[in-house]
């Protein structure tokens, strides 16, 4: 009998034991009076992608956006709980937020490069925190663009806007100019739902190879695409978390009778 | 077990189709394999031929069932319990294949015979087995209808009895040669019969270990306990380990 | 014929009735405006040259041009653009990201919708009585406010739609890089909005440039050239009124003049806009 490690016997394994990076404690939000999530407590651990997935309407989204306090601009929305980030609340009001946005990155649904050329896309935010010389930014701006894959097609067109791209690239670009700041933690809220399959194959292997930098948390409505780059998976259903796991016992064996009708195409 | 419907009719519809086709397979087989043991004992050639010449049904089946498997698996991308029942699917109708050409062979043989009819207690002993065998591959049939678990297990370690009956049947058949010198050719042919009726009852513990493991995803922790030592006796020894 | 056929056939009969009706429709805007030009054009023809831009209006009787009726039209819009557009633009940022659904947001767009279809003579009048009553006397700073309060609904209206018509995931994309605010409004969304508020303002011009009652009541007319903004100042509009309403065949050749080019100045300000707003090679969308 061959003495495999846990490691080696491939994806059907306990991951390899990691620190909590953001550990969620009774967290709930609202919407003016009615709530959207429901006391939900779960731990992301680090250097790793966690999948959120859920049928419409669950929350999940809701709950990836409570990360980096995005709904804050919007007045009725607010959010209770706590959410430690390396041991720091940051739903806590005294935490201030444009810290908090630069340790927690967000990639959004639609690709939205700013109508600015491609340089500036992923200068701009740095520019905010830090004064750099030209070669300093020039070398940031490469080595952004390179993890994000896409250095090589843009290369030669750096002045170029940065909606001459095509939709798979613009993808790319905006997770560029968010690891450009560096975060510690990527949210990525159905990245690849507007793309066709050979952008979204590419975008897998780039999580893929980003997740050795950064805790990654991709909210999903495609079961395959969490099974195949997700550790863990969350399913939520109404606002609840239903069930949280190692990705291959939630596919394979899932404990709750909804994970599994939602997982095999019963519900609904 | 889910008892609710997939959103996509189409997928309910492959599944059940997939099962039928398996359950027609053990139709056939259990036919099969009632008919070359009759035409065995009763040396009916009729009989025994027709088993031969049907044994393609089967095949085609097979064929069938796991081309509806490839299908299925690229189509629906199946997970949990799906993906168990069609895994377990494509290796059922594989081991019913076997079971087929176990029944196959025990009818080649039944032309082999002489004309003489067989010893009164060896027929015996052979149709006790093939009572038992059957019976079993119809209850294996009716847990993977219904996806039973526990008598999936109960029918596994029920084929402890098939073995021992088989050992006692190498015993048997050895004293007879021993003591009559006759008929050593038949008598050579119906230890391969009794050892097909026991391998046939093999692939039914596997299926039935096949179906526990749809119903829960895992399969039976403890190895099966093997009670056939036939193949440990030797000449001159009096091991009898039971009978 | 089946039913189906019968159907098709008084389908297509409507259709062809009603696309019809269109192109008249159509044509009848468009002959007015052939009509408009063509005969501000032929009027005027005897003053359209270049004595036009270089002379001053005359008396009676002697020939001219216009010269100091385009320069006080060019300043008083150019103060009205000055002094309205950064207060229209504040207003349509301030409508569009702030008061967003707010009680306030709703009564300020009440409001700006008001002053957007208020008779522009009450506008000058207003004007009349805060400022050059105060003053003592006309002025073509009168005047320039007074546009300016026409303008700036019509900047304050625009630049409020445009920004709206931004999408959410933008601004949201901007504040997630921890970007504050005010600078996010700055750099990504005015740019995002660039073409549509500068059509805003452009539109807004086209619409002051012609406006007669304000002026009549702030800036008045003023037969000689003046470069001071506290005397009155000639403008088009007031000259063509009075040039109009004389019994001098050679001011109303030059009024005729003036009225061809402010219609092909106010045509010349929609095509432009439509441009800006509307590239014919436009961007990867």
């Amino acid at each position: 009998m061959l003495n495999l490690s846990q490691r080696q016997v491939g994806q059907m394994s306990v991951p390899v034991a990691s620190q909590p990076k953001l550990v969620l404690d009774n967290v709930s939000f609202f919407y003016g009076q009615s709530r959207a999530v429901h006391e939900v407590s779960l731990v992301f651990p680090e250097k790793q992608v966690s999948a959120l997935i859920g049928p419409s309407g669950c929350g999940k989204s809701t709950l990836l956006r409570i990360l980096n306090r995005i709904y804050m601009i919007y007045p009725k929305q607010h959010a209770t709980g706590k959410v430690l980030l390396d041991g720091d609340d940051i739903l806590d009001p005294r935490y201030p937020v444009s810290r908090l946005r630069s340790r927690v990155g967000m990639v959004f649904q639609k690709p939205v490069p700013f109508p600015m050329s491609i340089y500036e896309n992923v200068a701009y935010g740095i520019r905010h925190y830090e004064r750099l010389s030209r070669v300093e930014m020039d070398a940031r701006v490469e080595a952004a663009l390179h993890q994000a894959a896409l250095w090589d097609e843009v290369k030669n067109k750096l002045t170029a806007s940065g909606l001459s791209l095509s939709g798979g690239q613009q993808q790319r670009l905006c997770i560029a100019r968010g690891i450009a700041l560096r975060p510690e933690v990527l949210l990525l809220d159905e990245p690849t739902s507007a793309l066709d399959p050979i952008s979204t194959a590419r975008i897998e292997e780039l999580i893929d190879t980003l997740k050795a930098d950064f805790t990654i948390v991709i909210v999903t409505h495609n079961m395959q695409q969490a099974a195949r780059i997700s550790s863990n998976t969350a399913f939520m259903y109404l606002g609840e978390l239903v069930e949280y796991g190692n990705t291959s016992d939630i596919f394979n064996k899932p404990k709750d009778k909804r994970t599994e009708e939602y997982i095999t195409g019963r519900f609904g | 077990m889910s008892t609710t419907k997939h959103t996509v009719s189409s997928f309910d519809a492959d599944l059940n189709l997939l099962r039928d086709h398996l359950l027609q397979m053990g139709e056939l087989v259990d036919r099969a394999f009632v008919d070359a043991v009759r035409a065995l004992l009763t040396r009916d050639a009729a009989t025994a031929a027709k088993v031969i010449e049907e044994d393609g049904q089967v095949d085609v089946l097979e064929a069938r069932v796991e081309h509806e498997v490839i299908q299925i698996i690229a189509r629906r991308q199946p997970l949990a319990v799906d993906l168990r029942d069609i895994m377990a699917a494509a290796r059922i109708g594989s081991e019913l294949e076997r079971i087929g050409d176990l029944a196959k062979n025990i009818a080649k043989r039944a032309g082999a015979l002489g004309s003489e009819p067989t010893p009164q207690d060896l027929a015996a002993r052979i149709q006790q087995m093939s009572t038992l065998a059957q019976d079993q591959l119809r209850q294996v049939l009716a847990a993977y209808a219904d996806r039973d678990a526990a008598r999936a297990m109960a029918i596994r370690d029920a084929d402890g009895e098939i073995d021992l009956l088989n050992t006692a049947f190498f015993k048997e058949s050895i004293d007879y040669i021993a003591s009559t010198y006759q008929d050593i050719a038949g008598t050579a042919h119906l230890l391969f019969c009794a050892k097909n009726i026991e391998r046939i009852g093999d692939h039914v513990t596997n299926i039935s270990e096949n179906v526990y493991f749809i119903a829960t995803g895992t399969i039976p922790a403890e190895e099966r306990k093997k009670l056939d030592t036939s193949s440990t006796l030797h000449p001159g020894s009096d091991l009898n380990p039971g009978t | 014929m089946t039913t189906a056929d019968s159907l098709h056939r008084r389908r297509q009969i409507v259709s062809v009735a009603v696309l019809t009706l269109a192109t008249l429709a159509t044509l009848f805007g468009l002959v007015w405006l052939a009509w408009i030009l063509g005969t501000t054009f032929f009027q005027g023809l005897g003053a359209l040259n270049v004595k036009l831009f270089t002379e001053m209006t005359p008396p009676p009787g002697q020939s001219g041009g216009l010269l100091n009726a385009f320069f006080g039209s060019f300043v008083m819009v150019l103060m009205a653009v000055v002094i309205g557009s950064p207060i229209g633009i504040a207003a349509g940022t301030f409508l569009a990201e702030y008061a967003r659904g707010s009680r306030l947001g709703e009564v300020i767009r009440f409001v700006n919708d008001i002053l957007l279809s208020a008779p522009s003579i009450v506008i000058g009048l207003f004007i009349y009585e805060l400022v050059v009553r105060q003053a003592g006397h006309f002025s073509a700073y009168a005047g320039g406010i007074a546009l300016a309060f026409i303008l700036l609904p019509v900047v304050v209206r625009t630049t409020d739609e445009m920004l709206r018509l931004v999408p959410d995931v933008m601004r949201e994309a901007a504040l997630s890089l921890g970007i504050p605010r005010w600078k996010m409004i700055n750099h990504v969304l005015y740019r995002a909005a660039k073409a549509g508020i500068l059509t805003g303002v452009l539109l807004a011009i086209a619409r002051i440039s012609g406006e007669t009652a304000p002026l009549l009541f702030t800036a008045l007319n003023n037969q000689y050239w003046t470069s001071s903004l506290a005397e009155p100042m000639a403008n088009i509009p007031v000259v063509i009124f009075q040039y109009a309403m004389s019994p001098y065949d050679a001011w109303h050749t030059l009024a005729w003049a003036g009225a061809f080019v402010m219609t092909l100045f106010v045509l010349a300000l929609s095509i432009i806009s439509r441009t800006i707003l509307n590239p014919r090679k436009s961007d990867n969308a």
